[in-house]
């Protein structure tokens, strides 16, 4: 099979929709509303941290996906239970994003529609986009990354008559505790998720600019985050925090002249973008992982049942959208730092213990 | 299934030939014999000319001249091949010679190029591309005579791609003359042709023009071998060589460019591109193709770079709203009426009130009316036309609204996708098919049905490859230095380099000696 590769610039992209991507719609934290937006830089810093120190596995095997490190790292049983392990959590995190755009259609727009009428043709053009693999996905990623930063760089202008600077007050009204949770959680939803990305690394054509891309994709995804929510902010005031999908109902303040008013549809269909992006991706890592555990030579034939799955899963463990809100309050935290940075970490202790990596790789 | 449908569709296409003339066998030394099989090879036809004469040193000998009728420059025949074979021959020279054959191409003919064919094939090939054959008796050998002349249509300026400012020539049926109007724009050694002759049954001339230094070493040998691949009874225009060497058979989006202008087919030679010529027929194929020429006009080169850039943003638009007003129309009147400011949602509801059929409904069937209104407008005879226009303007759209069976935001809007739909004739076909799919998938899903088919069009523009190029370059790959040939049109100056995935052999437009500069082949295998 002939490695199909990206661009670096191509990896910044996928890494700044993949981040982006379904959090936009709907932010965790939301009991820290009124700090969100200082909250994501901080957590943008700690998550650089985090996958800083992930990339090490990648410097210290360049050309392995995670799975081959695991393999290569724990042998080949204990390696591909902790593989199985990720395949969960990239499952559950596609099929996460999955719920919150249809729960997020059926709320605002398509209240009479039902479910699978709208998870159908997504799951459809998902599966078709697999099947053409990465770089298709890395292509047209691109002038959809394009079109969002672009719609919330225009928003800044758009929402001007809207804002209130004293909205923003008070800043720093938080007791300490919910500011470390808060910021933990942001660290690992939406940054830290990135972990996604050990397993494509191998795929980009020059490896050196690997940690660079990934990390300057980090930086815009969360300026571009904390930018819609600063603005949000100041739009929406202490009312925000009230709202399942703050960002939908900021766009819907926007009124300018008689002509430009209820826009939110416009914002809601870019943001969809990005999240087909994110469940795309989790759809290519999970067949492409599958593959690798089961040591096919092709992931081509796995897409549409794990799509499948995706689509069952979407409905099953995110039967409702106050379900999912608890999940992304209480457990999620929890298990991303799991996922993000424990067993990332674990991975590269023990592969330093066990020393002599690059020998063994030459041998 | 498609590489299955695929192998079908090869299958399918090299059982459409029959076998052509018999091969292998040679022209025999007795005259009579020869002129004899000639007959019976291309039967009664009258336009086969046989001239039979007396000649040489030694007295008795007999030759024949053949050629036929209409393909041949009767003037050339006559001043410069029969009349110094009777007359002005001086059989003492052309010692060299060894033979009569010889020595008559040597001293006596005056034509400039002359091939000498023992074969009996590509004889008659040559008697049917044009040539005259000239036969001598006890020689199993026959001269071929370049006297190829025919009635041509003279250069005019091509209907369907009017430009305001610039050249106004454009090619013709004729190859010679249309490779020697790419000669008379591109005046280097570099400009390379190859023929090569396709098609049993036709034997049509196809060319391959490139600008060698230029050009991708590896672009050419692709494109040679897929045209050596066809394998057809005929080809008959341009587009029958586009079929078979396509990239995406299956695809609504064409990876091959038509043009019939030299100016645009010089401009895509000198960016490295590969252009196929196809004799009697204007237009001329160039690969690889971008989606983003098709939004390009020789006229943004001849206008001032801010108003160049201006029109080609309406173009964007144009296709955009071509391609996607009647599905906005549908979703935003029967899904998101929210979104359409209050007055003008009043206006519209007011026009559709008490229309029969939903909106959807409405917007395919005038669509539709629209389109068979179009294509009798191009078939019909020109005198014709006005009733056309009459019927379709007023009996159709006027009628229509007044009887309350349509309401009149669809008629503006189908009026609407219907000019803007001109405004990129190269993406014709697609863009109606892909109006009508949008369409359908607003009337069922509204918005979020549309955005489904942009994204299902976005994957497979971002999966198509022409020619190893991707097809949405350089928007996807983003390559920075080209966007200024799509998003802007920057003046000429600036527009020094080729694009990158085209022409990055030679990255510079200016010579290559005066910036010889590497560059980091970030495209090159990573698209």
């Amino acid at each position: 099979m002939a490695q199909e590769l990206i661009s670096p610039r191509q990896l910044t992209f996928l890494v700044i929709s993949f981040t982006i991507g379904s959090w936009i719609v709907l932010p965790s934290g939301i009991e820290a509303w009124q700090n969100l937006w200082l909250l994501i830089l901080f957590a943008l810093g700690q998550a650089l941290g985090f996958v800083y120190l992930s990339l090490f596995l990648f410097r210290r095997y360049p050309g392995k996906t995670l799975f081959a490190v695991h393999e290569f790292v724990y042998g080949p049983v204990l390696g591909k239970l902790i593989s199985l392990l990720f395949l969960w959590f990239f499952l559950q995190t596609g099929a996460g994003a999955l719920a919150v755009f249809v729960t997020l259609l059926k709320t605002t727009v398509f209240t009479d529609t039902p479910d699978l009428a709208l998870l159908l043709p997504w799951v459809i053009i998902i599966v078709y986009g697999c099947r053409r693999g990465l770089e298709v996905i890395a292509r047209s990623n691109e002038p959809l990354v394009l079109a969002t930063v672009g719609l919330i760089l225009v928003s800044v202008f758009l929402v001007l008559n809207a804002f209130k600077a004293e909205n923003l007050l008070p800043l720093f009204n938080q007791s300490l505790a919910t500011v470390f949770w808060n910021t933990l959680g942001i660290a690992v939803f939406p940054f830290g998720q990135n972990v996604l990305f050990l397993m494509l690394l191998p795929q980009v054509n020059r490896p050196q600019k690997v940690r660079g891309a990934v990390l300057r994709g980090m930086v815009v995804a969360g300026g571009l985050l904390s930018l819609l929510q600063f603005l949000a902010v100041g739009v929406l005031g202490r009312t925000g925090e009230l709202f399942v999908f703050p960002t939908i109902e900021f766009y819907r303040m926007i009124i300018i002249g008689q002509v430009l008013t209820r826009l939110e549809l416009i914002p809601l269909l870019n943001f969809l973008t990005m999240g087909f992006i994110k469940i795309m991706l989790c759809l290519y890592t999970l067949a492409v992982g599958t593959a690798q555990i089961l040591e096919l030579r092709a992931y081509r034939p796995l897409v549409l049942p794990l799509g499948i799955l995706i689509l069952v899963f979407a409905r099953q463990i995110y039967p409702s959208i106050s379900l999912h809100l608890h999940y992304i309050e209480e457990v999620q935290p929890l298990v991303s730092l799991f996922f993000c940075f424990f067993l990332p970490m674990l991975t590269l202790g023990v592969s330093f213990l066990r020393g002599g990596a690059q020998q063994e790789m030459a041998s | 299934m498609f590489t299955m449908l695929w192998r079908k569709f090869r299958r399918a296409q090299q059982r459409t030939t029959t076998p052509g003339p018999r091969a292998g066998r040679d022209l025999s030394p007795d005259l009579e014999a020869n002129l004899a099989a000639f007959k019976r090879e291309l039967g009664a036809s009258p336009d086969l000319i046989i001239r039979r004469l007396t000649l040489g040193p030694k007295p008795g000998t007999t030759g024949a001249l053949l050629f036929i009728d209409g393909l041949v420059d009767q003037q050339i025949v006559n001043r410069d091949v029969l009349s110094p074979l009777l007359h002005e021959v001086d059989w003492g020279k052309g010692q060299g010679a060894t033979d009569l054959l010889d020595q008559i191409a040597q001293n006596v003919l005056a034509v400039g190029e002359m091939q000498r064919e023992t074969e009996w094939r590509q004889v008659v090939r040559g008697l049917l591309a044009g040539d005259t054959i000239f036969l001598v008796d006890g020689q199993a050998a026959a001269l071929l005579l370049s006297t190829k002349g025919w009635e041509k249509r003279a250069i005019q300026e091509p209907e369907a791609e009017q430009i305001i400012q610039g050249p106004h020539e454009g090619f013709t049926e004729n190859l010679r003359t249309n490779t020697a109007l790419l000669r008379r724009k591109i005046s280097t050694a570099g400009l390379h042709f190859e023929e090569m002759k396709l098609g049993r049954q036709t034997q049509t001339t196809i060319a391959l023009a490139y600008v060698k230094g230029i050009v991708n070493e590896k672009l050419v040998n692709e494109v040679r071998s897929r045209l050596k691949r066809i394998k057809t009874d005929f080809i008959l225009d341009a587009n029958y060589v586009h079929e078979f060497i396509t990239d995406a058979p299956f695809s609504l989006f064409p990876t091959v460019a038509f043009t019939e202008r030299p100016d645009v087919v010089a401009a895509k030679l000198l960016e490295g591109r590969v252009a196929i010529f196809v004799d009697g027929t204007p237009l001329v194929n160039t690969v690889p193709v971008l989606l983003v020429e098709y939004f390009q006009s020789p006229d943004d080169y001849n206008f001032p770079y801010y108003y160049a850039t201006m029109i080609r943003w309406f173009r964007y638009l144009s296709f955009f709203l071509a391609v996607l007003a009647p599905g906005l129309f549908v979703a935003l009147g029967s899904y998101h009426q929210e979104l359409i400011p209050t007055p003008l949602m009043i206006t519209i509801k007011t026009a559709t009130e008490g229309t029969p059929f939903p909106l959807v409904i409405e917007v395919i069937i005038m669509g539709l009316v629209f389109e068979i209104l179009r294509e009798a407008g191009v078939r019909l005879a020109r005198p014709f036309g006005q009733t056309i226009s009459i019927v379709g303007a007023l009996v159709i759209g006027e009628a229509a609204v007044t009887a309350g069976l349509v309401g009149a935001p669809t008629i503006i809007v189908i009026a609407l996708t219907a000019i803007t739909t001109f405004v990129v004739p190269g993406l014709l076909g697609p863009g109606i098919f892909l109006r009508l799919i949008y369409t359908i998938l607003a009337g069922v899903l509204g918005a979020y049905g549309i955005l489904t088919g942009v994204l299902f069009t976005l994957l497979h523009l971002a999966s198509l490859r022409s020619f190893g190029v991707p097809y949405l370059a350089p928007l996807a790959p983003v390559v920075p230095a080209d966007l200024k040939d799509v998003l802007v049109r920057a003046p000429i100056w600036a527009l020094g380099t080729r694009p990158r995935l085209i022409g990055w052999l030679q990255p510079s437009g200016y010579a290559a000696d005066q910036e010889e500069k590497g560059g980091d082949r970030d495209g090159e295998g990573t698209w």
